[in-house]
């Protein structure tokens, strides 16, 4: 029959009614049939198909031979491959028949997974034989072997207890009658479905067992499935749904799509991760990936199929983006790139040539799959959720550094960017990381995060080390937060030579960086001052601040040093260092157990036992990483910081005589050298008073020498007159017109600082000094003046001037008591005690910065005890009043008194037109007022003086007690 | 020509076993009037179109009839 070819078009046709009335029933000449014969005619005629693709063809039903048994059908694979075979195996002339044939089945094809199939007789092997194991191991009533008679039956439910029993094969059996069978399955089958058992009930009985489940007749790529909501886990229409709804693959062109097996695109991605060009992944423009959709599996949706391939895309993505970085920075041979940029690329290329040794392991597992699988003839092992599964755990760590990359190139395109914004950017990044995975309990993420940042801080942290151990800036790149702002600047060098730069400190150095910063300005200030001294202390036993930071925080993450020892005998690690040129020393002194404990951590990851992570975690778990990383480095850095500070502060005391200027300035300043300051007030107020300050500025230099000159070989040796320069300030021109009180307030005290003191003695403390001592001098002014009018020795001549004289001395006693008071206050209270806690405390200080402090603070200090700060400027001009009543009370005697000044006191009444007589009686009335002023004046300082002690300030009780 | 006919047989038995598990409800003398016209060069997708929509026009048939 085959071989017979009709050729002419009436046979044709006649084998097309034929078919017609087959298929359809209809009667031929009849109405159905007539038009059914026009129909099909002409859909034979004229088609869209093109000729049958014999390639094409075997590959579909090679992907539904394994359709069949990914669905544990294995009668219907086993006898579709063998009868594919038996056809494949006939004359080649038959083949274009054969091939039409198989495609006319796939055409016509309704769900063949639904379809029930019992093989025939001779297609099925005799000799086959079955277990009990088999049976169980599948669905229960489902499979061949239910048909299955057997009369070893042992119980009374009519099963066999040998599970390894031999029992026959459907095939043979399947012909008994079913009556037979019936005892056996009583318990198991519907009474209705018993009375009628046959192939009908058969199915009926499946209909009912909920994994088959009746869903009408399903194809899987039929175009009219909709999805079925109630069945959502019917593979079949959401596979048809799916593929319908897609609109990803509704545009594509038909017949465009190359089916492969899924062990080819586990080769793909394993290239992908490679680095390789693959033909599943195709590159965007913006060096990202995207799997190609011409290329797909039988037995997965495109859909699906397109979301697996989409999280390997991605992933490709990241591991590229990490390797062209690191690659980049390391390979650059053009570009100078920062120390820090360079060693976090020599970090990220170890990461990626460890990934690369896990997938050269990946593809060996994969080769030998490949050839295992043809021999043992089983279904594929590696598959890409497996490959998937095994490789999540790293790839999601390089998907993390891929991120983080891209943060750091976005922001490496901008145009304000610096060296040192970018170590800094890069190191902060990598400590935040830290922390987030810390929060999130992702141990081994943390130790890879840790590794990597160790790495990358080790040129940083060179750099602070030589700047700690010598005070030189080594930073050619100029990434660390100390810059040097005019390296020919000799003035200032605390302050203005190097400048430290807060936006640009790493976090995991915000806390220290101010004191890294003054060690190495203080190592510089003992090199101007003993360039020929080696400092001979280091803090850290001889390692560098690297390694003792390392160590310190490995101790301080519990964990042990003889662990650390005993790694550190294992072979070095294999990470490459090539960039930073520091990579053997990286290698020696990189914590071999925290490499050890990261390698095994991340081998962890896919393997059973993830223990090396729990433990990690555990040894953390009451201080966090970041927590221990900077109390490691505060105590390297603070350590060095206090020798440092301490080798300055001794040689400020024993070569710059510290403590001889700071006495110097208080003896001055503060008056504090009676024997010196108070017969130079006594020289500067008779000046003031005979206004020939004005024409000779310098004569109270000259006076102040004499004065020290007169004390010489006292303790007072320390003061040096050549360092002190005192002149009148703003008054030029109007000083001859100014008062007494002006010409004192114009009084400026200079005091000539040597380096490196004047870091201490600053000009805005020497203006503290001043107004404290302008302060002073107004006092003893005021006490100068009450002093001058002495008329006690002068005899009262009658009873007014007796009266006269009395409330002259109650005025005076008045006044004197307050400027006593006050005087006394202000030394004993406030300057002496201020200055004894000064200069004990700084024999404690701990370097300059110490120093400066508790300088500033002293200065501080009796400025505001003395209520000379601007807050309490109100208070201070009404206790100042008195003093200027002092003042005019004195000038009033002189005006008043005959032999004080006959001459002047004569003229003065003559001016003003007061008889002789009469001047008593003015006097005591002028007398009179001024004593109700001081009264006034005084009562309401006693007053403002104790409201503020009752608000806390509980020294200024005593002084309002006392002057009141 | 025995073994001929015989291989003709056997060809067909092997057909028609694929066709029940494709499932395409194909009974034997349909499947050898489909590999005559095959034969004859009819291309099998438009054989397999035509056969969907016999079907088709005789459920609608059997349809309206019982209708």
């Amino acid at each position: 029959m085959l071989s017979a070819a009709p050729t002419n078009i009436a046979t044709r046709d006649a084998l097309l009614s034929e078919l017609i009335v087959q298929v359809t029933g209809f009667q031929v000449d009849s109405e159905s049939f007539l038009k059914c014969r026009r129909l099909a005619k002409k859909q034979i005629k004229v088609h869209r198909w093109q000729t049958t693709n014999e390639h094409e063809v075997i590959r579909q039903y090679g992907g539904l031979v394994e359709k069949f048994a990914v669905y544990s059908q294995d009668t219907k694979a086993d006898t579709l491959r063998k009868s594919l075979n038996s056809l494949l195996s006939l004359r080649p002339s038959y083949h274009f028949l054969i091939h039409d044939m198989l495609r006319l089945f796939l055409s016509l094809s309704e769900a063949p997974l639904r379809n029930i199939y019992h093989p025939c007789i001779g297609s099925m092997d005799a000799e086959s034989s079955l277990t009990w194991e088999d049976i169980t191991a599948e669905e229960p009533l489902t499979g061949s072997h239910w048909e299955d008679a057997t009369d070893e039956v042992d119980s009374d439910d009519g099963y066999s207890s040998d599970e390894s029993t031999k029992v026959c094969d459907s095939a043979v059996t399947l012909k008994e009658p079913v009556a037979d069978r019936q005892p056996r399955r009583q318990k198991h089958r519907n009474p209705d479905l018993l009375s009628n058992p046959n192939e009908s009930s058969q199915k009926e009985l499946e209909r009912r067992q909920y994994w088959t489940r009746e869903k009408g007749s399903y194809s899987l790529f039929a175009e009219d499935i909709s999805f079925d909501h109630q069945d959502p886990c019917s593979l079949a229409p959401s596979l048809a749904s799916h593929q319908q709804r897609d609109p990803r693959f509704f545009y594509r062109p038909a017949a465009s799509t190359v089916y492969t097996k899924e062990v080819d695109f586990v080769r793909e991605c394993l290239f992908l991760l490679s680095g390789f060009a693959t033909a599943v992944f195709r590159s965007r423009s913006d060096g990202s990936f995207e799997p190609v959709t011409d290329v797909t599996l039988k037995h997965l949706s495109e859909g699906a199929l397109h979301d697996l391939l989409q999280w390997f895309a991605d992933r490709g993505t990241a591991v590229q983006r990490v390797r062209s970085f690191a690659e980049s920075v390391c390979q650059s041979e053009q570009i100078a790139y920062p120390l820090t940029v360079q060693a976090f690329a020599s970090g990220l290329l170890s990461i990626v040539r460890d990934f690369d040794a896990t997938i050269t392991k990946e593809e060996k597992r994969f080769q030998e799959y490949a050839r295992k699988m043809p021999k043992s003839g089983q279904q594929e092992v590696t598959s890409l959720m497996a490959l998937g599964s095994r490789l999540s755990g790293k790839l999601d760590i390089l998907d993390d550094l891929s991120l983080m990359l891209e943060a750091l190139e976005i922001e490496k395109n901008e145009p304000y960017r610096d060296n040192a914004t970018w170590t800094t950017q890069i190191l902060s990044a990598q400590c935040t990381s830290i922390r987030h995975y810390e929060h999130t309990c992702q141990p081994v993420k943390v130790s890879v995060f840790v590794e990597l940042f160790l790495r990358t801080m080790k040129p940083y942290m060179d750099t602070i080390q030589n700047w700690m151990d010598t005070g030189k800036l080594d930073d050619p790149q100029e990434e660390f937060f100390v810059a040097s702002s005019n390296p020919n600047a000799t003035g200032d060098e605390w302050q203005s030579r190097y400048i430290l730069r807060e936006s640009v400190t790493p976090n995991f150095l915000t806390h220290v960086n101010a004191a890294i910063y003054v060690c190495g300005k203080s190592l510089n200030v003992i090199e101007q001052l003993d360039a020929s001294q080696v400092f001979p202390e280091l803090s850290r036993n001889g390692e560098s601040l690297y390694e003792a930071t390392v160590a310190s925080f490995i101790e301080g993450m519990g964990m042990n040093r003889k662990m650390k020892k005993r790694n550190e005998q294992q072979p070095s690690s294999q990470y490459p260092s090539k960039s930073t040129g520091t990579g053997s020393e990286i290698e020696q002194m990189f914590p071999k157990c925290f490499r050890a404990l990261i390698s095994v951590g991340i081998d962890q990851m896919d393997a059973e036992d993830a223990t090396i992570g729990v433990q990690f975690e555990q040894q953390h778990l009451w201080q966090s990483i970041d927590e221990c990383f900077r109390g490691a480095i505060r105590r390297h850095v603070l350590a060095q910081k206090a020798s440092v500070g301490r080798h300055l502060t001794s040689i400020l005391f024993r070569k710059c005589e510290l403590n001889d200027h700071l006495k110097s300035l208080q003896a001055v300043y503060f008056m504090t050298a009676g024997a010196v300051m108070h017969p130079f007030c006594l020289k500067l107020f008779e000046k003031v008073e005979s206004r020939e300050l004005c024409y000779e500025p310098h004569a109270l230099n000259a006076a102040f020498a004499e004065c020290l000159a007169s004390n010489a070989g006292t303790e007072l040796n320390h003061l040096d007159a050549r360092c002190f320069d005192i002149r009148l300030l703003n008054v030029e021109g109007r000083a001859a017109k100014s008062s007494s009180r002006e010409l004192l307030d114009a009084i400026n005290i200079h005091y000539q600082t040597p380096f490196p003191l004047n870091i201490i003695v600053t000009p805005a403390t020497i203006a503290i000094y001043n107004r404290i001592a302008r302060i002073l001098l107004a006092i003893k002014y005021a006490r100068h003046c009450l002093d001058t009018d002495d008329w006690r020795g002068r005899k009262a001549t009658g009873t007014s001037n007796l009266l006269l004289a009395r409330q002259r001395s109650a005025v005076k006693a008045r006044l004197m008591h307050f400027v006593a008071n006050l005087h006394a206050f202000f030394l004993s209270a406030v300057i002496h005690a201020e200055s004894k806690t000064f200069m004990e405390g700084i024999k404690s200080a701990q370097g300059m910065d110490d120093l400066i402090l508790m300088h500033d603070t002293f200065v501080c200090a009796v400025r505001d005890r003395c209520l000379l700060n601007e807050k309490a400027s109100k208070i201070w001009k009404q206790m100042s009043a008195p003093l200027e009543l002092s003042v005019e009370y004195a000038s009033l005697c002189k005006k008043y008194d005959p032999s004080a000044d006959q001459t002047r006191s004569s003229d003065y009444l003559r001016d003003v037109g007061v008889q002789s007589n009469e001047r008593d009686k003015q006097f005591a009335k002028d007398l009179k007022q001024l004593a109700r002023r001081v009264e006034e004046s005084v009562n309401f300082v006693k007053k403002a003086l104790e409201g503020l002690a009752s608000h806390g300030v509980q020294h200024l009780e005593a002084l309002a007690a006392s002057l009141a | 020509m025995d073994s001929k006919l015989q291989e003709a047989r056997e060809t067909m038995d092997i057909l028609h076993e694929i066709s029940r598990i494709l499932n395409t409800s194909l009974d034997r003398e349909t499947l050898s009037l489909c590999v005559s016209l095959c034969e004859s060069g009819v291309n099998p997708e438009a054989l397999a179109a035509v056969i969907k929509e016999l079907k088709r026009e005789s459920r609608a048939l059997r349809g309206e009839n019982a209708s």
